[in-house]
């Protein structure tokens, strides 16, 4: 377990550099992320430490976001005066984008998989 | 060892009140509208305003918690490792899909919120709207963006989408359950995948694949793009 999330740390350390090093605006952890994937496909499996920090952390992921969503009373003058117009951008950005998703499933003739 | 009352209380009360809000939703039939995390986050806004505290001080005192989304967000190889193995047969369209999908569901949202409101942090913080909370957070902040004012729309996203998606994908005739599950989780993130996976256990997996791959597709492309996508920059 312990050894499990040192791993993740150290491969979120490696992220970091690399995301520094390169100067391109992607946060470390998701550098980590994808050299934890490649790594994970390299070896064909997922050691056991590893696993297990894993299963745990994203077993409560949603609460580690709680302290930053209540971030979000820093922005109740926003949301007063600009809500209306969130719920209707999100609701025309996810209908778009799920409509170009279904456009390429035609264009590809994916049918059923 | 002395700490703070402050910080034990901060973190005590943020724990304590997620339980709760994971019971509630359990007994209300895990409707996305009593979500632990939207019931949390607004117990504690209204808790934080009774003490009187202020954001930036309970931001200090939870920092420990903030702080876990780093290796959470690297844990997430393991699922998208292991649900690589269900696109081999036709990755090629699935992955256009999901690069479409994630630079329409950005780019559209940036823009249109651009145009209509003019307000440059919250069009900033649009970008990463559809993608999982811990990558959308540390991606619109390295933008210029606010990360709780992404965590807020993400959550909004999330609702949005399982409410208007079912509709929308009937009339589209999609009944692919694999298929449709991979749109709900392209565009309704964690929200979208915990719906997929009430419809059948292969939605749901395309579902929490296609919510990662989007997740990582977007910290990658979308930063750059971002700035062409606002006027005035």
């Amino acid at each position: 377990m312990v050894l499990g999330f040192l791993v993740l740390l150290v491969y979120w350390l490696a992220g970091e550099a690399v995301s520094q090093w390169i100067g391109w605006p992607i946060p470390g952890n998701v550098v980590g992320l994808v050299l934890l994937w490649v790594t994970l496909t390299i070896i064909r499996k997922v050691p056991k430490p590893v696993a297990e920090a894993s299963k745990m952390l994203i077993r409560y992921l949603t609460l580690l976001f709680v302290p930053a969503g209540v971030g979000l009373i820093e922005h109740w003058d926003r949301l007063m005066s600009n809500g209306h117009w969130m719920l209707l951008i999100i609701a025309a950005s996810t209908a778009l984008s799920a409509l170009a998703m279904v456009g390429i499933f035609h264009l590809f003739r994916v049918k059923n998989t | 060892m002395s700490v703070s009352i402050d910080l034990l209380l901060a973190i005590s009360m943020t724990l304590g009140i997620y339980l709760l809000a994971e019971q509630l939703y359990r007994r209300a039939g895990r409707s996305a509208l009593v979500h632990p995390v939207i019931v949390s986050i607004f117990s504690i806004m209204g808790l934080i305003t009774l003490l009187g505290w202020d954001y930036p001080q309970y931001q200090r005192d939870t920092q420990m918690i903030h702080f876990l989304l780093g290796p959470a967000t690297v844990a997430l190889a393991v699922p998208l490792h292991e649900n690589m193995a269900l696109i081999r047969k036709m990755a090629m369209p699935l992955l256009v899909a999901c690069f479409t999908g994630a630079l329409v569901a950005a780019g559209s949202a940036v823009i249109l919120s651009d145009l209509i409101t003019g307000d440059d942090v919250l069009s900033l913080s649009m970008s990463g709207k559809s993608i999982t909370t811990p990558i959308a957070i540390g991606m619109v902040e390295n933008v210029g963006g606010s990360g709780s004012l992404a965590a807020g729309l993400v959550l909004l996203t999330g609702a949005i989408g399982t409410l208007m998606l079912p509709t929308l994908m009937r009339f589209c005739k999609l009944d692919d359950h694999a298929l449709y599950g991979y749109v709900l989780g392209l565009t309704a993130h964690g929200f979208g995948t915990a719906q997929a996976f009430e419809k059948s256990a292969i939605c749901g997996a395309f579902a929490g694949l296609s919510m990662s791959l989007t997740g990582v597709v977007t910290a990658f492309l979308v930063p750059p793009l971002v700035p062409f996508w606002m006027t005035g920059f």
